[in-house]
């Protein structure tokens, strides 16, 4: 059994593909460079490694169609950004011997909360052009399910954290220097009364979903799964806690949006908070449970903690 | 089987007092009036009615033997809101025949949102008098019944909803001109971005939870229950639904706390939103419903909108 992932060693894949080799995939990993996974674990030394600019390909239709000669069972597209690069690739693969496409969408199909927590059956009322594109491109791969039978499942992870790179902080951006603050026991400033929502999820724990919708295939088919820790937290609460796990005083200044946007004074921090605060995300993971037996192995700040570890040991956070 | 209600006319007690008189209970609702229940059902043709003013009267110490000297298998206080109330009844209780006590705690326990949906495992960190209250009173039940086998339950309810009185509107206070310029299309002003959570419950399924407790008593014993609709709903959510119920265009404008609050009509509607605001409310039914098998039969718009029909047809709105 084949398995190709694109985009495989990034956040999920780091995980994912260790768990694919242990299923007793013959797995190959296709990504633009020749980074190196965020954690090495030594599955990886099973993996094919293959190099494809898939931006790059796709302009000449190129990229499906080398996907497709791998012949594989399963195919896992991490790195589908766009409605358009989805469609060149499903193309590509129907009519080979695919049995399953797995497709990373994103908690963004929702846009601003409505009843919450939000789920699978609530209606698709994107905010921007990132999920309103996942939008497109699951209607895309249902309308392929349903006239087609092309096998695909979608996964919507929340914030993906873990270690090796930089996590949501809880002023809704991913400034390294607040928790830096935080744990010199320094004043941060929240927007608002801080209790708009953040929803992480551990890198390992949305690899697991995919695992499981793999495993459990026939159920998986044309369903889409939010993969979220159990719990969101508000800004509020996230700040609260990371003071306390740096055993500091919390000091926590709550600004009006116009002050805080003259105190943040830099507009990608803004623009980043204003998405998170605007979508205040809070999902529920009960159909990943019920269906394909999720069972989430860290809560939404046990994630943040394995992240902030990292970002000190790496050096991106200073603490005493 | 003789049952008391304490509050018996309520939100919660329209709907419970018919149940146990349905399920067989002998019962005596005690009210400090003779106000009549919201909805007047055939069962309360079959209800002892007495009037008690229970602050008058525990100033006198005779509130609770009063209560006791009625002998009752089963009390419901829906109405205990200092920790003195809730000691001086259970005292006088103490060494009857009763068998299970039900105290009508809040969301309130629960502070300012933290993780969400909040539920009965997390600690409690109120922030205002009435939640602080709650918890003592909670705090005393559970030791007396570590210490002397004291039978309570205690169920915490969302926002009561239903016909008969005027539920949190959309900027979150209890000003019905809101749902009023709603419904006539007209623009309404919400603080922030709109993204703190309101949770309503009908008080029916408020009921429904009591009535659950006193079927599964041992189960019931010793803990506290939330008693709220399966979802939360942020005030944007609730506002562009209500529009959507009134069919009109939604016309919502956005402001920042301080602009907010030259918007809303008095100091107290500016402290009731200030308060919902900062408990941004987002609770889990899940323990109900595992525990005592709560069913909850209205969503948070189909109780919020059988609220806003009454307020329609009692001409406390005009919506042309």
């Amino acid at each position: 059994m084949k398995a190709v992932v694109i985009g495989a060693t990034g956040h999920v894949g780091t995980y994912l593909v260790p768990r694919l080799v242990r299923m007793g995939y013959q797995v190959t990993a296709i990504s633009r460079g020749t980074r190196e996974p965020y954690t090495a674990f030594p599955e990886w030394r099973e993996v094919e490694r293959v190099r494809l600019d898939r931006l790059a390909l796709e302009k000449s239709d190129g990229f499906g169609c080398k996907v497709a000669a791998m012949n594989p069972d399963v195919v896992v597209d991490m790195i589908s950004l766009d409605y358009h690069s989805t469609m060149e690739t499903v193309r590509a693969l129907q009519g080979t011997n695919l049995s399953h496409y797995l497709f990373a969408s994103s908690i963004w199909e929702h846009g601003a909360a409505f009843t919450v927590p939000a789920d699978e059956d609530t209606p698709r009322k994107p905010i921007d052009d990132y999920g309103r594109d996942k939008v497109r491109s699951i209607e895309y791969l249902h309308g392929e399910f349903v006239q087609n039978g092309f096998p695909y499942t979608a996964v919507m992870p929340g914030h993906i954290s873990g270690p090796g790179w930089t996590c949501i902080n809880p002023t809704g951006n991913h400034d390294p220097s607040v928790f830096t603050a935080i744990a010199h026991g320094e004043r941060i400033y929240v927007p608002n009364l801080g209790v708009e929502c953040v929803h992480h999820v551990h890198a390992d724990d949305v690899a697991q979903v995919f695992e499981l919708a793999i495993r459990h295939r026939d159920a998986a088919l044309d369903e889409d799964f939010l993969a979220v820790a159990p719990k969101a937290i508000t800004l509020r609460g996230y700040a609260e806690h990371m003071y306390e796990w740096f055993g500091k005083e919390a000091d926590i200044a709550y600004l009006p949006w116009p002050e805080w946007v003259k105190v943040t004074a830099d507009e990608e921090k803004i623009n980043r908070t204003f998405r998170h605060i605007s979508h205040c995300n809070n999902y529920s993971c009960e159909k990943a449970r019920r269906i394909l037996g999720y069972q989430p192995q860290y809560s939404g700040m046990d994630a943040v903690h394995e992240a902030v570890h990292s970002m000190i040991e790496r050096g991106v956070v200073i603490s005493d | 089987m003789k049952a008391v209600v304490i509050g018996a006319t309520g939100h919660t007690g329209t709907y419970l007092v018919p149940r146990l008189v349905n399920y067989g209970y002998e019962v005596t609702a005690v009210t400090r009036g003779l106000s009549e229940p919201y909805t007047v059902t055939g069962e309360w043709r079959e209800v002892e009615r007495v009037q008690l003013d229970r602050s008058e009267e525990e100033k006198a110490g005779t509130f609770g033997k009063k209560i006791a000297a009625m002998n009752p298998d089963i009390v419901v206080d829906l109405i205990s809101y200092s920790v003195e109330s809730t000691k001086s009844t259970v005292r006088a209780l103490k060494g009857t025949n009763l068998s299970h006590y039900l105290f009508a705690s809040s969301i309130w326990e629960h502070g300012a949102a933290s993780v969400t949906p909040a539920d009965e495992d997390m600690p409690r960190h109120p922030i205002d008098d009435y939640g602080r209250d709650k918890v003592a009173s909670v705090r005393f039940l559970h030791e007396e019944f570590v210490k002397n086998g004291f039978p309570y339950t205690a169920v915490m309810p969302g926002h009561i909803t239903g016909p008969g009185w005027n539920c949190i509107n959309p900027t979150g206070n209890f000003d019905p001109e809101i749902f009023g310029r709603i419904g006539r299309g007209e623009k309404i002003y919400l603080p922030h971005f709109g993204m703190e959570c309101v949770h309503h419950v009908h008080a029916d399924d408020v009921a429904q939870v009591f009535f659950r407790a006193i079927q599964r008593r041992t189960a019931a014993l010793d803990q506290d229950f939330l008693a709220v609709a399966p979802q939360a709903m942020t005030l944007r959510g609730f506002a562009e639904a209500m529009y959507a119920w009134f069919g009109k265009e939604p016309d919502i404008e956005y402001l920042p706390w301080e602009a907010w609050q030259k918007t809303a009509g008095s100091q107290a509607f500016i402290n009731s939103t200030y308060s919902h605001l900062a408990h941004s409310d987002n609770y889990s039914c899940e323990k109900a419903r595992r525990i005592l098998g709560y069913a909850p039969r209205y969503t948070i718009l189909q109780a919020v909108c059988e609220c806003v029909s009454s307020m329609i047809a009692r001409g406390v709105i005009q919506v042309g």
